[in-house]
């Protein structure tokens, strides 16, 4: 007889024996929640931004742009001990798009000119590098409950290429340049696209500030997870400023499997996710800037003290965003993690 | 840069002329519109000089409709003039503003914008 998934769930996250509270402990260890050494993370993000919104409500198009965006990182790090560690993000980018703007351009002759433009490519290569410690102002570690919360804080490096960057801001600029002094306008107010031109920068030419706080609680086979992070923006290529952003994200989970070698576990997590608009030319752009929330599964595995891994996928519930943005479809995201 | 203004019907209603000159009589433009039925007019805001030998063309634009922005150098040719397009707004479902630089290379260049549906 099958079970119905909901009852099966339920069996799974009953009260669990000595031996497989064992294996939560052990899991811990994997996921590097304890002990101290090198670890090494390579992580994936998956986001199509292929939905075209206007000020929260989609709107059909007839060549949408878009961009598929998959960030690889890369994440040597060092435990100190249980409470504090220190890592390296190194991410990979690549991000695949296809985008229709006015092109104002200088021609041979010295004039400018104005032309429709649809590209189709992809920018690829070394994201923004950061440096991120992190350390756990609390911390209870029990066989049959244990919780921890760690303030997290770092510093994002200008790595990546903004030359799309650079492009934009020489574009409004010039545009501006069309207008009476002093006439009010939006300083993206050259472009139409759904895709603006930092969304296709591997970086942003800022030294940037990171900071979170992670919170993880556990009760036998059941545990809840949250986290919150700032990304504090500052004036980067061609004084452009990307808007500030805040995530909270989390929600509650249990241990599906328990094996004194592996773990399985599953968590409801739900994402708001926030982003300021972005500067340049001296002021906000009204036409950037969005709040997503979101809601997905994600599954955590462990093998042994030393592998982990984990995979999830958030569908968005709303998304309000500013002006004429494409947005997320979904985010896909998953990682594996090896102690040493 | 002098700015002037003008209303005239060149034989078909519902046209309007907008006209700059000023720089010694060596340019002259005009930018004509055509009104839809059911729609707003679409108008060429503004017309003025840039740099030493550009012109910028304003407009705006509605919601969901497709602008064309052509010029000629022989109005007077009437049903012959040859019209060119100089540039065309995608269809969005926003208002928004264009301005769009041409070439003041010749002494006289006409305008005249268009939109659909």
């Amino acid at each position: 007889m099958r079970l119905p998934p909901v009852l099966a769930l339920l069996l799974a996250l009953s009260p669990a024996s000595a031996c497989e509270l064992c294996a939560i402990y052990s899991a811990d260890s994997a996921l590097g929640l304890s002990g101290s050494g090198f670890s090494f993370t390579v992580a994936e993000q998956y986001i199509p931004y292929r939905t075209t919104q206007f000020e929260g409500q989609e709107v059909a198009v007839a060549t949408p742009s878009y961009v598929d965006s998959s960030i690889t990182h890369l994440v040597p790090a060092y435990n100190f001990s249980s409470r504090l560690s220190v890592s390296l993000n190194i991410p990979i980018t690549r991000l695949g798009f296809r985008r229709s703007d006015v092109e104002y351009f200088v021609s041979g002759s010295g004039q400018v000119q104005a032309q429709n433009i649809t590209e189709t490519g992809s920018e690829a290569g070394l994201g923004d590098v950061a440096l991120i410690g992190r350390f756990a102002v609390l911390e209870k570690r029990g066989m049959t409950s244990g919780f921890q919360v760690n303030l997290l804080g770092g510093v994002k490096f200008p790595t990546g290429d903004a030359s799309r960057v650079a492009h934009e801001v020489a574009q409004a600029r010039l545009f501006e340049s069309f207008l009476p002094p002093g006439t009010p306008h939006d300083p993206l107010g050259h472009s139409f696209s759904s895709v603006h031109e930092d969304m296709l920068a591997l970086g942003s030419g800022s030294y940037d500030g990171v900071f979170g706080l992670t919170a993880n609680a556990r009760w036998r086979r059941l545990f809840l997870k949250g986290q919150f992070q700032y990304y504090l923006r500052t004036h980067g290529e061609a004084d452009f400023k990307y808007g500030d952003e805040i995530i909270v994200s989390g929600g509650p989970g249990g241990y599906l499997l328990l094996n004194p070698t592996f773990t399985l576990s599953l968590q409801a997590n739900a994402v708001y996710d926030t982003m300021a608009r972005d500067e340049l030319l001296g002021r906000p752009s009204d036409r950037t800037g969005s709040t997503g929330w979101y809601l997905g599964p994600s599954v955590f595995f462990t093998w042994g003290e030393h592998f982990s891994a984990n995979a999830g996928i958030e569908l968005p519930l709303r998304i309000a965003n500013n002006f004429f943005q494409s947005v997320p479809d979904y985010r896909l995201h998953g990682a594996i993690s090896v102690r040493f | 840069m002098a700015l002037l203004s003008s209303q005239h019907s060149p034989g078909l209603p519902g046209w309007k002329l907008a006209a700059t000159g000023g720089l010694v009589g060596a340019l002259l433009a005009f930018g004509v519109s055509i009104r839809l039925a059911g729609a707003a007019q679409p108008q060429i805001s503004l017309i003025e000089m840039y740099s030493t030998d550009q012109v910028l063309i304003h407009f705006d634009t509605e919601a969901n409709r497709t602008y064309t922005l052509q010029y000629t150098t022989n109005l007077l040719a009437k049903t012959n003039a040859l019209w060119f397009a100089l540039y065309t707004t995608p269809n969005l479902p926003f208002f928004d503003h264009y301005v769009i630089p041409d070439t003041r290379n010749s002494p006289q260049r006409f305008y005249r914008l268009s939109a659909t549906p």
